[in-house]
């Protein structure tokens, strides 16, 4: 997994090509040299203490059963029996002899590392043991190791002699063949015995359960997602595996015969559910549709139940259809699939491709090994490997699923994330939209509210005072006095509507508003406004309120110098507070330059009105008058009280 | 009777309008030409005091002052006067009609509205109709006078709330997403945008001019300018649109 995880990541474009060569070579040449291992490696042989015997007279028999063998030769031993023709096959008669241990040995064995074919044995007459007789057509490994306990007697000091009689196991078609035959104490030979059977038997049977693991799996994952016929097709050709495999958990003649039929075919199905499987994973169109794929496999599957049902008549053309049909069909299929591959792997430099190659390619070899096993070109080898290739095939291919699965997974987290993230941004800028929106709402309300009252004194109570200020005017004489109240009424007027207009906290807005009402009235005094505007910062919590407050104040300030002073020029300097003021954010000073002795005067309540409206904005307000004139200093805070006081 | 008067009225005008004419021509050759003016206000004693306060102003000839919107048409039929100052509240109608006419028949004359408090929208109502001015009905006639020989001079004056309340309409519109591209073409010159946060902001014409590196005397020329990028007709309808569509976006 962690080969094939390697490979995959390196066919990302931004990993170097060199180590991603490096890598596939390195796994190619791996299996190769396992390939190489199936057909001239070899298993170790028992240890000391055993007696080897390599020589045996060899007798051909008619039968396992026949009374006595036709004639008698010498042969060494391993030893390959074909039959004389095609259609008989081998039964024979070997006749073995060893020096017997003394009467105080302890257990005594036989061991034949390898044999296939039945085998019956005989020591000094007595009938020690028949190895199971399966019936079964099925081919697959029957090679395996044997171990029989020799009891004493028969077992006897001096000479003994071994008698095996062989014969085929009936169905099969592989040759019959013992091995060399090792007699000896049973601790000395049981090791090798169980290194030999644990490779022979136990594994493949490991095989078969680790298949059905993995098809029920694969079985599962491909109910929760239908649409993804590949799950099932490999699921499908793990359980065919299984049934094939259940063989190996058969007793003798325990086996209906139905199963081993349906064993045996097996691998034709697989075969054709190969190539649509392998062109989806390496996302190329199959060249042969699955109609078409299992279109054969059906046939031989109905000759063979046709069999079942007419042995007799139909018995001949059972080997015809199978060398004619199925055996080319099974390997065509394996071989458009390896092609399948080897095109995207070699041409499309696809990952999963180059990693399947590799499994196709140790198809190929143990293919090879197995048909020179197969016509005895291989003497030191016995055993069918083909059986594994399939679920080795299945295993890299359930590899490069579940490593796309585990992508598909990390991608999908990754997706999750992505859209977690957007949505919280949506639905954050949504609430923010939703606050704009109502902050907006109010503003416009508070605004056309503004609005109607500017509306309502314009047309009435301003309207009106500027009547009366004109009718005055006009009359003259007495009535100026009348005038100059209406006058200042309507100046107030004006400061009241100024103070409501929405500014934020713009203090410099605000103030700039009460310039325009204090202009004019100067100049009609004929006194010029120094008006000092420098940036100024922002006032925290700035309202109507507290700008009527600040506009009176000023307005009062402005009033008196223009009255009293006798300047002809009143300055308004406006400066924000420097840094190290904490508490004071801008800083306002009306300054004349007239007689001075501003005083608060008995009667008056001018200076205690300030003082006061002052207070309420929190600010505070220092007179300096003397010869130079008077100045009245307003110092605001950074933040204005809530609520002014009245 | 009323035929004769009638004819008595139309003849006085046309006179007056010769005799203006005749003023302006003379005016070319001096120093200082007059400024004809029309008045419009409906309430007798502020239009009587208005008008003596202008009749006094120097270099002022008030050519007509009138109380309804009728009669003011009636004026503009002979009249082409340097300056209308007009109400906006007319008992047969609305100041606003009388400007966009007297835009259309007298493209020279400039317009100032005098109201009494001026809020926004009736401001902008006016100059969108195509007013160069406005002043405060306060009856100080000392402003009054020195605001109408500035209009008379191309400049314009604007308090620092109609400036703000332009900016809100042009500037601060930060994500409007969904507004087309063609309309989001500046209406306002970056100098324009400059003195209008400057007058907005409560300075003097002369720091905006020091800090624009421009003459004082051109700030006013400026707010004329924007004026009339306000103004609304055939011309410049799509210009209004995109200021009426920003102004449904308001945000601060």
């Amino acid at each position: 997994m962690s080969v094939i995880g390697g490979i995959l990541q390196a066919a990302a474009p931004f990993r170097p090509r060199l180590s991603r060569r490096v890598g596939l070579t390195l796994y190619y040449g791996a299996i190769v040299g396992v390939g190489l291992l199936t057909i001239f490696g070899k298993l170790s042989s028992p240890g000391e203490g055993a007696l080897k015997i390599d020589r045996a007279e060899y007798g051909r028999l008619t039968d396992i059963d026949a009374p006595a063998p036709l004639g008698w030769d010498r042969v060494d031993l391993p030893h390959r029996c074909l039959g004389a023709s095609s259609a008989t096959r081998c039964a024979a008669l070997f006749r073995l002899s060893f020096e017997g241990p003394g009467a105080d040995a302890g257990p005594w064995a036989l061991y034949m590392p390898i044999y296939s074919g039945r085998l019956r044995i005989r020591l000094n007459g007595t009938y020690l043991a028949d190895t199971r007789d399966i019936r079964t057509s099925v081919v697959l490994n029957q090679a395996e190791p044997l171990l029989v306990a020799l009891p004493q007697p028969p077992l006897r000091d001096g000479n003994n002699d071994l008698e095996i009689r062989v014969g085929a196991r009936t169905g099969t078609r592989l040759a019959t063949f013992i091995d060399q035959v090792y007699v000896g104490p049973a601790p000395a030979l049981r090791p090798s015995y169980e290194r030999r059977y644990g490779l022979l038997k136990t594994l493949p049977r490991l095989f078969v359960a680790w298949q059905a693991a993995l098809g029920l799996a694969l079985l599962i994952v491909w109910f929760g997602r239908r649409q993804e016929w590949m799950y099932l097709t490999l699921s499908g050709i793990l359980c065919l595996g299984v049934l094939h495999g259940l063989t190996e958990f058969l007793s003798a003649g325990a086996a209906p015969t139905g199963l081993l039929i349906a064993a045996n075919l097996t691998a034709v199905w697989q075969a054709s559910l190969m190539p649509g499987l392998v062109a989806e994973l390496v996302e190329r169109r199959s060249p042969l549709s699955l109609k078409w794929a299992v279109s054969l496999p059906a046939v031989v599957t109905a000759v063979f139940v046709l069999r079942l049902a007419y042995p007799v008549a139909l018995q001949p053309w059972f080997p015809v259809v199978w060398a004619a049909a199925a055996l080319p069909w099974t390997t065509g299929l394996e071989l458009l699939a390896m092609w399948i591959v080897g095109d995207a792997a070699f041409r499309r430099n696809d990952a999963a491709a180059q990693i399947l190659f590799g499994g196709f390619l140790m198809t190929a070899i143990v293919a090879a090994r197995d048909l020179l096993v197969f016509f005895g070109l291989l003497p030191s080898q016995q055993v069918i490997l083909t059986q594994f290739t399939f679920p080795l095939l299945m295993t890299i291919v359930s590899a490069i699923l579940m490593w796309r699965f585990a992508i598909a997974l990390n991608e999908v987290s990754r997706f999750n994330q992505v859209l977690r993230q957007e949505v919280a941004a949506v639905e954050s800028a949504l609430r923010a939209s939703f606050a704009r929106e109502q902050a907006q709402i109010r503003t416009a309300a508070l605004e056309n509210e503004r609005l109607r009252l500017t509306r309502d004194l314009h047309d009435g109570l301003a309207g009106q005072l500027v009547s009366i200020v004109a009718q005055c005017e006009l009359q003259g004489g007495r009535f100026l006095g009348v005038s100059d109240a209406a006058r200042r009424a309507l100046d107030d007027l004006r400061l009241v509507v100024a103070s409501l207009d929405d500014v934020g906290n713009d203090l410099a807005m605000m103030l700039a508003k009460f310039r325009e009402r204090i202009e004019p009235q100067l100049h009609d005094q004929q006194i010029e406004l120094d008006w000092q505007m420098t940036p100024l910062p922002d006032v925290e919590g700035l309202r109507s309120e507290h700008a009527l407050a600040l506009f009176r104040v000023l307005q009062e300030a402005v009033t008196n110098a223009a009255r009293h002073s006798g300047s002809r020029r009143i300055t308004i300097a406006m400066t924000a507070a420097s840094e190290d003021q904490l508490e004071v954010a801008v800083q306002i000073v009306v300054a004349d330059n007239g007689r001075g002795g501003a005083a608060p005067r008995p009667g008056g309540n001018g200076f205690a009105n300030m003082q006061r409206r002052a207070h309420s904005l929190g600010a505070g307000l220092a007179i300096e008058s003397g010869a130079a004139g008077t100045r009245i200093v307003i110092r605001l805070p950074r933040a204005l009280p809530p609520v002014p006081a009245p | 009777m009323a035929r004769g008067f009638k004819r008595r009225y139309c003849f006085g005008h046309a006179l007056l309008h010769a005799i203006n004419g005749l003023a302006v021509k003379l005016g070319e050759n001096t120093s200082a030409p007059l400024i004809s003016i029309v008045l419009v206000e409906d309430d007798p004693p502020t239009r009587d005091f208005l008008a003596a306060s202008l009749a006094a102003g120097e270099g002022m000839a008030l050519a007509a002052a009138v109380g309804t919107l009728d009669e003011a048409r009636g004026v503009f039929a002979h009249l082409h006067p340097s300056v209308l100052i007009t109400d906006l509240k007319l008992p047969d109608g609305h100041g606003t009609e009388l400007i966009r006419e007297v835009r259309r028949l007298s493209p020279a004359t400039e317009i100032m509205v005098i109201s009494v408090l001026g809020d926004e929208t009736t401001v902008m109502d006016a100059l969108r109709a195509g007013a160069s001015g406005y002043i405060l009905k306060d009856a100080r006639p000392v402003n009054l006078i020195a605001a109408v020989r500035d209009l008379a001079e191309g400049r314009s004056p604007i308090s620092a709330a109609i400036a703000r309340h332009i900016i809100r309409q042009v500037h601060e519109e930060p994500d409007v997403a969904a507004k087309p591209p063609e309309r989001t073409k500046p209406l306002l010159t970056p100098r324009e945008m400059d003195i209008l946060w400057g007058i907005a902001k409560g300075f003097t014409y002369n720091d905006i001019a020091d800090r624009l590196g421009i003459s004082r005397q051109t700030v006013p020329s400026y707010i004329k300018s924007i004026y009339r990028k306000l103004e609304v007709n055939s011309r410049s309808e799509a210009v209004f649109t995109a200021v009426e569509m920003k102004l449904i976006k308001l945000s601060e």
